[in-house]
């Protein structure tokens, strides 16, 4: 163990050295100032997952870290002014544009951006004394750039949590209500129906293929699931999809296709072994909730849009 | 039909995913894995594609059920804009699997396998049409070597005299003139049973089987025996010319000498006989043999040769035949004429038309000449015997 720690050590150390050499601009840092920073992306990323991992992982893992951001960030933890004027200067447009994606107004947008600046800089003290400065979280094993949006990001969400927990208590119990009225889509699909009989045994068909989809949803690979919540849960196009699971939009819309089959198989298999449906009655219940949702789904976002305004009225 | 699946199965998904937006309107539902929020530079990693294969493997873990974590990161890939590649190794791999499996899936066999059957039947039809012409063909060659074949025993009948060696000699391309010496034969063998006794003539009929044996083994004795034979080219005509020739020249000359070769082909047939009678009984089993020996060589040759042959052999028979008749044909007066020894014989003319013997200077032959002054002509610009057809008679003028 302590071999290894040695062993660990030693690579680290000679992988700072290359990084401040391979940096544009090291901002008279020594390797030494940079192996805690490395030290601890090499066990977040690394270690972690594969304790075990060998000196070239090690290696190939700490050259492909963002030399010149990560000592720009050090460079400025450790109070170098002129790299603070240069992290101001190259990466306000950055943060302006990433705080208005995230707000509703320039006002807000504006607000938010002094926030991430104040908390970079570490306007707040820890309770050791020291600022807590947002800047030690960077690992440089991304970009700065991104690193500075996913803060924003973040800082946003939060904002905006803060301000909805103020109006929770009064809107949980109607936005249940709403969840709760949606869940019952089953009802508007009968709603045109004429004979009461079959809008009953097609509701009852509705849930049960929703119940065998959502099981063979879980049933799928990780990559496969994100992949169907990218797209169809929040709405994402297959090339933005795709950009999240770096695939290609070819790649992406091959993978669905796969996927839906998947799904169809297991939803199949689940209704036929554990229902006792045949082949023909899946097959005609698949048809039949698919001409039911085709035409409803449009009333069923009106309805959520209706139900949302309304509370936002009252 | 597969694509309707996917469609049915995707409009399931767009509304199982509306009612989880439904119950995602509350934020109360997100409390539970609020602790385990990948922070900033997790998610940054993530979106750039810059993590270590298992880490990246359980962040996504968390973004498959965390909806904040998911959606920073989807705001932040768009942000990125990393190139990615058009089709990864492992997509590769799938698709070609998939593709596989698209080769063999029902609807593609469907069509694919009465189309194969149609086109293995269309093969086959071929390839027996055209083995039955490779066939016919190897039939019709094998016709020239059966016919070679069909001489060399036939001619056996007439063995006494040259001509069966001429018939071995003879080349598959000569084939109808070996016909033509096969015609020849018989009739020369008439004549010379004529000649010879009736004992000879019952000796001759008694060894036409031994003959067929001899033939082979005794070839070259004729041949030899006439030098004026062996000399020359292996032409059709020519097996028959020496009997033929041999008359003449010794007829012409004297009697005596037409007497010593009839009683030479006596003796000839005589020790034939003697030869028969010895052998007799080996011979019968041998000749079958021998003689099927004979066809299969005769029919190789036929094969191999007039297989390479078979568009040449006429052209260069036609030449061959062209230059051996400016050597020994003469046309006068529109009749053609060979020659034949000392005798020019109108190609028209046939040993058994009954032939008119004219001697040149004799009442007759004034007579002759004066009805019909061609053959004046003919006589007289063709030396020695001459055997014309005209107007569908044979002169004989000597």
């Amino acid at each position: 163990m302590k071999e290894r720690n040695e062993q660990i050590e030693t690579l680290l150390a000679a992988a700072a050295k290359r990084l401040i050499a391979r940096a544009g601009e090291s901002r008279s840092l020594d390797a030494l100032a940079l192996v805690p920073r490395i030290k601890a992306a090499v066990e977040k990323y690394l270690l972690k997952d594969d304790e075990n991992a060998s000196s070239k992982a090690i290696d190939e893992f700490c050259d492909g870290l963002q030399a010149d951001d990560l000592c720009l960030i050090v460079a400025c933890e450790r109070g170098d002014e002129t790299a603070w004027t240069d992290l101001v200067a190259r990466f306000t447009t950055t943060v302006r544009s990433a705080a208005r994606s995230a707000s509703s107004n320039e006002d807000a947008a504006e607000d938010l951006a002094q926030s991430i600046w104040a908390e970079l800089y570490g306007l707040r003290v820890r309770s050791d004394g020291k600022p807590s400065s947002k800047l030690a979280y960077y690992s440089g094993r991304g970009s700065l750039a991104g690193w500075l949006r996913a803060v924003v990001a973040q800082l946003a969400v939060d904002q905006h949590r803060k301000q909805s927990r103020l109006v929770q208590t009064e809107e949980d119990s109607d936005l249940d209500r709403l969840a709760n009225d949606l869940d019952d889509a089953d009802q508007i699909v009968s709603v045109g129906t004429v004979n009461p009989e079959n809008a009953l045994s097609e509701k009852f068909a509705g849930a049960e293929m929703h119940k065998a989809l959502e099981r063979s949803f879980k049933k799928l690979s990780d990559e496969d699931r994100l992949l169907v919540k990218l797209y169809y849960f929040d709405g994402l196009r297959l090339r933005e999809a795709g950009a999240v699971l770096g695939v290609h939009e070819a790649t992406a819309s091959r993978r669905l296709t796969r996927i839906h089959s998947d799904l169809r198989q297991h939803v199949e298999c689940i209704l036929m072994s554990e229902k006792g449906w045949t082949k023909s009655e899946t097959d005609r219940s698949f048809a039949e909730i698919a001409v039911h949702l085709d035409g409803d789904l449009e009333g069923l976002v009106a309805l959520r849009d209706a139900k949302t305004q309304e509370h936002s009225v009252t | 039909m597969k694509e309707t699946e996917n469609n049915q199965i995707d409009l399931l998904l767009r509304s199982l995913a509306k009612r989880e937006g439904a119950r995602s309107i509350s934020p109360s539902s997100e409390t539970s894995i609020e602790a385990a929020h990948l922070d900033a530079d997790e998610l940054n990693a993530f979106a750039e594609q810059a993590l270590p294969p298992a880490t990246r493997a359980r962040y996504m873990t968390h973004l498959v059920d965390c909806t904040r974590c998911r959606r920073v990161v989807g705001d932040l890939s768009a942000a990125a804009g990393l190139p990615v590649p058009p089709v990864t190794h492992a997509e590769t791999k799938a698709s070609v699997w998939q593709k596989l499996g698209l080769l063999l899936s029902p609807q593609v066999l469907r069509y694919a396998v009465p189309a194969l059957a149609i086109l293995a039947v269309i093969s086959v039809g071929v390839l027996t049409l055209r083995q039955q012409s490779r066939t016919e063909f190897v039939a019709k060659n094998q016709e020239t070597p059966a016919s070679v074949a069909v001489t060399q025993t036939d001619l056996p009948d007439s063995s006494t005299t040259p001509a069966p060696a001429a018939g071995i000699s003879m080349s598959p391309r000569k084939v109808p003139d070996a016909t033509a010496a096969r015609t020849d034969a018989p009739a020369k063998h008439g004549e010379t049973s004529a000649a010879a006794t009736g004992a000879g003539e019952t000796s001759a009929d008694a060894i036409s089987p031994l003959s067929k044996s001899d033939v082979g083994r005794e070839a070259p004795k004729p041949v030899t025996t006439d030098g004026q034979l062996a000399k020359q080219p292996p032409f059709a005509p020519e097996p028959a010319a020496p009997g033929a020739a041999a008359r003449p020249q010794n007829a012409a000359p004297s009697e005596s000498a037409k007497n010593e070769a009839i009683a030479k082909q006596k003796e000839q047939t005589e020790a034939g006989v003697a030869a028969a009678r010895d052998a007799n009984n080996e011979r019968a089993t041998q000749d079958k043999d021998v003689s099927d020996t004979r066809s299969r060589k005769a029919a190789t040759l036929g094969r191999g040769g007039a297989g390479i042959m078979r568009r040449d052999a006429p052209r260069q028979e036609a030449e061959e035949k062209r230059g051996d008749e400016d050597s020994e044909t003469r046309a006068v007066e529109g009749r053609r004429f060979r020659r034949r020894g000392n005798a020019w014989i109108d190609t028209a003319y046939d040993d058994s038309r009954p032939t008119l013997t004219v001697v040149r200077g004799s009442e007759q032959y004034r007579a002759l000449v004066a009805d019909e002054p061609a053959i004046r002509s003919i006589a007289e610009k063709l030396s020695g015997e001459v055997v014309v057809v005209w107007k569908g008679r044979a002169y004989r003028i000597r």
